[in-house]
């Protein structure tokens, strides 16, 4: 599953970042980090890249955040997926 | 820890050290070099796409990129990517790699061998070398431009080279030369940490540069308070975060900058002292007007911006005078810090180099120059279009590092430096990108001189305006030859007489230059997918075929190969054999070659070994007396751009007046070359998407990137749309004078256009749009306007929400 690093630039009203806190926390596949200078760290662990560029856009419409920035990916599976989609031999015929 | 539990910390480290920022960056960052937990190598690059220049980390394990992670140590991105930054990763692995040379036979494309196709591309240029284009783009790397530009300058004697970049920045480049002699910005990115006001003059940052947007909306999470005032044409992403609207009618920019200059003049709000020690005056000739143009007096010059009264500029712009009044009370106010961006929406535009001169105007007159903050920034779309575009030169006018091929002093120093015979050089400025697909698609009895283009890097059968007529047209005539150097097939492949397959990205060694200056590196981390080779080596293959043949172009003054390159004990190493290739870093060979050429223009570059350890550098890089190397952030400016002399403050040193003063012109409002009338009522507007890159070539095969804007579409206003009986999701014919093509109605979308008026991105090939816009360009620059051509819109189909 796609594992990904971000950071979400914060609401400066309460009411706002409240809002976001309480969704961030309810949501299983996310982990938070450490809150700095106006921003979050956060991990999101997806079943696709989609579903995780989904829950970005989703969180970027949310009132007052500035904006949610990713910082890493991991998506080895991606190639697992083409691999075992291809088979073997196919899988290594371009390399 | 298994590698799950491995990579969640990673991503949280990185996370950390994007909140953290710089210092705490230098403890948490993914260390480069090879995990020995995982087994991932870790390497430095610049980002794929666009002119921003972020710089990632690639993770690369079993020879495949596993993993992108922002870079914590870039001053440009700090960590941060955006969304097709996050999925740069997988630009390489679309399911259809070109990965053969293919060459049409009998109709089809047919594999070849390289051996063959360098064959063929020889035969080409050997029958009519004069008839031979290449053209690039501001996704060459500064080597592989450097070489193209070697190649046809120094090697085939003519100046048939050109880039797309041309369709993209060329205004902002001739308005750069004729406002201070020299072209690129003068400020940087750090304006984004400094300034009070942002202007956007047609600009959409938030969606086509959106982690430079991110600097800004950041300090904003940060309790600052930074205004942002949007100018455009519609509503988009960046408007949403904009206190002030400001809706103009196309071209309505040039009269909104003329007002504000006449109220600063008007109300003696413009900077006395800026003005009269560092500024001339200056206007085009009546008659054969030039880039040059003359230079007119103060007194002059005021009257002429005389007539553009808030009024008058309401009327001819859209804006309330109020709003015209409110820019230039800001920037009558000496103690804000005020940036004006600009892209596309300037530059597009048959009146390109004028609305940038103005811009550039407004600044100077008003005295908010060379501040930290406070300045004119025009932004690039393209990863390398200053790097190596502007400052390689890969232009039929230009010479590497700034110089020009009328100039008979820059020839001179560029056969000297290339080691060639004198007069080598052509004195002939070649045709530019419209005028090379111009001659390409007429016969030879009708004045079309070019026979072959060679396309590296780019797509112009999806990105040429008017397409049907200048690009189409050349593939039903016989005798007419496209080569195509691409990674995936593409519109342009499609069409092409000759396929080769390139190498891309991190499969590569490379370096780019952004919009900032920024000169950075990177090296081949992947093995390209086939056959697949580098651009670059395709070229200096060409070049040596032709050697062999006996073309004696590709032959120095001393009869070596043009691209003579040697091992450490001197002996020639066959890098056109590309089992060699490697066998030396050609990028730096080219590289150290092409620094000669930088001091020309001040455009002084640091060598190879610097931006191999840097996060990139700003030019110009000049040697300290410690022996390190220091960037400059503001050019022209004392203290900061070590061209500039102790007590002089400000210095334009390239002065086109010759006494060190910037140019301050004067170009009247002048209305758009077509606009809508009663059979084609509607305007046209062109652009880019946040999802997609260009013609879409890469990001349409990362599948999420696909999926989350999977086609075209025509935005349209919600009171537009019931009187031509449109509804969301119907299908609408769009036609104008020169083509047609049929998209999906979206009303209430991501972009608002006003009333009269509609916006299609380009991004997808199915969809042409390009087949619908203007070929006008702008005098100067010959840069086409994509933004605005008259239109007519037809129902043609119930969609499934109607």
């Amino acid at each position: 599953m796609p594992i990904t690093g971000a950071v979400i630039l914060l609401p400066t009203e309460e009411p706002a970042r409240r809002a976001l806190f309480e969704r961030l926390e309810r949501d299983p596949r996310v982990e938070l980090g450490i809150e700095a200078a106006g921003r979050l760290a956060l991990v999101v662990e997806t079943e696709t890249t989609r579903e995780c560029t989904n829950l970005f856009d989703e969180l970027s419409a949310l009132e007052g955040v500035g904006a949610v920035l990713p910082v890493f990916h991991d998506f080895s599976d991606f190639h697992d997926a083409r691999d075992a989609q291809a088979g073997p031999s196919d899988a290594r015929s371009e390399r | 820890m298994n590698r799950r539990d491995l990579l969640r910390g990673m991503a949280m480290s990185a996370a950390s050290a994007a909140v953290l920022g710089a210092a705490e960056a230098q403890r948490n960052v993914v260390q480069l070099g090879t995990s020995p937990r995982d087994g991932v190598s870790w390497q430095k690059a610049p980002c794929r796409f666009c002119g921003t220049g972020c710089h990632v980390q690639v993770g690369v394990r079993d020879r495949r990129i596993v993993a992108i992670q922002g870079d914590p140590l870039a001053a440009v991105n700090r960590g941060h990517l955006c969304v097709k930054g996050y999925h740069v990763g997988l630009a390489p692995y679309g399911p259809d790699r070109l990965t053969r040379p293919l060459l049409r036979r009998n109709g089809e494309l047919v594999p070849i061998t390289w051996d063959q196709a360098i064959d063929v591309i020889a035969d080409r240029i050997q029958a009519n070398p004069a008839g031979f284009g290449f053209y690039g783009s501001g996704q060459w790397t500064i080597p592989e431009g450097y070489a193209a530009t070697k190649f046809v300058k120094g090697g085939l004697g003519t100046n048939n080279i050109d880039a797309n970049a041309r369709l993209c920045m060329a205004s902002a480049v001739t308005s750069f030369i004729a406002t201070y002699g020299v072209d690129e910005p003068a400020s940087c990115f750090d304006d984004f940490e400094r300034c009070d006001v942002v202007i956007c003059w047609g600009n959409n940052p938030a969606e086509m540069h959106p982690v430079l947007f991110s600097r800004f909306i950041d300090r904003r999470s940060r309790g600052e308070q930074v205004t942002l005032i949007d100018i455009g044409t519609r509503r988009t992403r960046t408007t949403g975060y904009a206190q002030h609207y400001l809706e103009m009618k196309p071209h309505g920019d040039l009269a909104i900058a003329l007002g504000i200059m006449h109220l600063l003049i008007r109300e003696g709000t413009y900077d006395r002292n800026f003005v009269e020690r560092h500024c001339a005056f200056r206007a085009l000739q009546e008659a054969n007007p030039t880039l040059q143009g003359e230079a007119i007096d103060f007194e002059t010059w005021k009257r002429r911006v005389e007539e553009y009264t808030p009024e008058r500029v309401q009327e001819l712009s859209g804006v309330p005078a109020a709003e015209i009044r409110r820019l230039a009370g800001l920037f009558g106010n000496r103690d804000l810090r005020i940036t004006s961006l600009w892209c596309m929406g300037m530059n597009q535009h048959t009146r390109g180099t004028a609305v940038n001169n103005l811009v550039h105007g407004v600044h100077l007159l008003s005295g908010h120059w060379g501040r930290e903050g406070d300045g004119p920034t025009s932004l690039t779309g393209q990863p390398s279009a200053c790097g190596t575009v502007r400052e390689v030169g890969t232009l039929c006018h230009a010479l590497p590092g700034g110089g020009a091929v009328a100039n008979p002093a820059h020839r001179a120093a560029a056969e000297r430096l290339w080691s060639l015979p004198e007069g080598r050089i052509s004195d002939q400025i070649g045709p530019h990108t419209m005028e090379m697909f111009r001659q390409f698609g007429l016969r030879p009895e009708e004045g079309g001189n070019i026979d072959t283009i060679w396309v590296q890097v780019t797509n112009p059968g999806q990105t040429i305006p008017n397409a049907s007529e200048y690009f189409d047209r050349s593939r039903t005539i016989p005798g007419k030859f496209l080569i195509v150097s691409d990674v995936y097939p593409t519109l342009t492949t499609r069409a092409a007489d000759l396929v080769l397959p390139s190498a891309m990205w991190v499969e590569k060694n490379g370096m780019f230059g952004n919009s900032e200056r920024r000169t950075q590196q990177w090296f081949k981390m992947i093995d390209p997918p086939g056959e697949a080779r580098d651009d670059c080596w395709q070229t200096i293959a060409v070049a040596r075929r032709l050697f062999d043949r006996g073309h004696p172009g590709m032959r120095d003054a001393e009869g070596r190969f043009l691209f003579h390159t040697t091992d450490e004990r001197g002996r020639e190493v066959p890098i056109w054999d590309f089992r060699r290739y490697y066998d030396v870093n050609v990028d730096e060979r080219l590289f150290e070659e092409y620094r000669g050429f930088t001091a020309t223009k001040h455009k002084n570059l640091a060598p190879y070994r610097e931006y191999v350890a840097a996060r990139g550098l700003r030019w110009p890089v000049v040697e300290k007396p410690d022996g390190t190397w220091q960037e400059t952030r503001y050019r022209f400016v004392e203290g900061e751009d070590p061209f500039v002399p102790e007590s002089a403050g400000f210095q334009f040193y390239h002065s086109t007046s010759n006494d060190d003063r910037a140019q301050i012109w004067f170009h009247p409002y002048e209305p758009p070359p077509e606009v809508p009338d009663t059979e084609y009522p509607f305007w046209l507007c062109t652009g880019r998407v946040l999802e997609h890159w260009h013609s879409g070539t890469m990001t349409m095969r990362i599948p999420p990137l696909r999926r989350a804007m999977p086609q075209a579409y025509l935005e349209l206003h919600r009171e537009d749309a019931p009187q031509l009986g449109v509804a969301n999701g119907d299908r609408v014919r769009v036609e104008s004078r020169r083509g047609a093509i049929e998209l999906v109605a979206w009303i209430d979308g991501r972009g608002q256009p006003p009333r009269g008026s509609v916006f299609v991105p380009f991004f997808d090939e199915r969809l042409r749009i390009n087949l619908v816009t203007l070929h006008e360009y702008d005098p100067f620059s010959k840069q086409p306007d994509y933004k605005k051509c008259a239109v007519r819109l037809r129902r043609v189909g119930r969609g499934a929400a109607s």
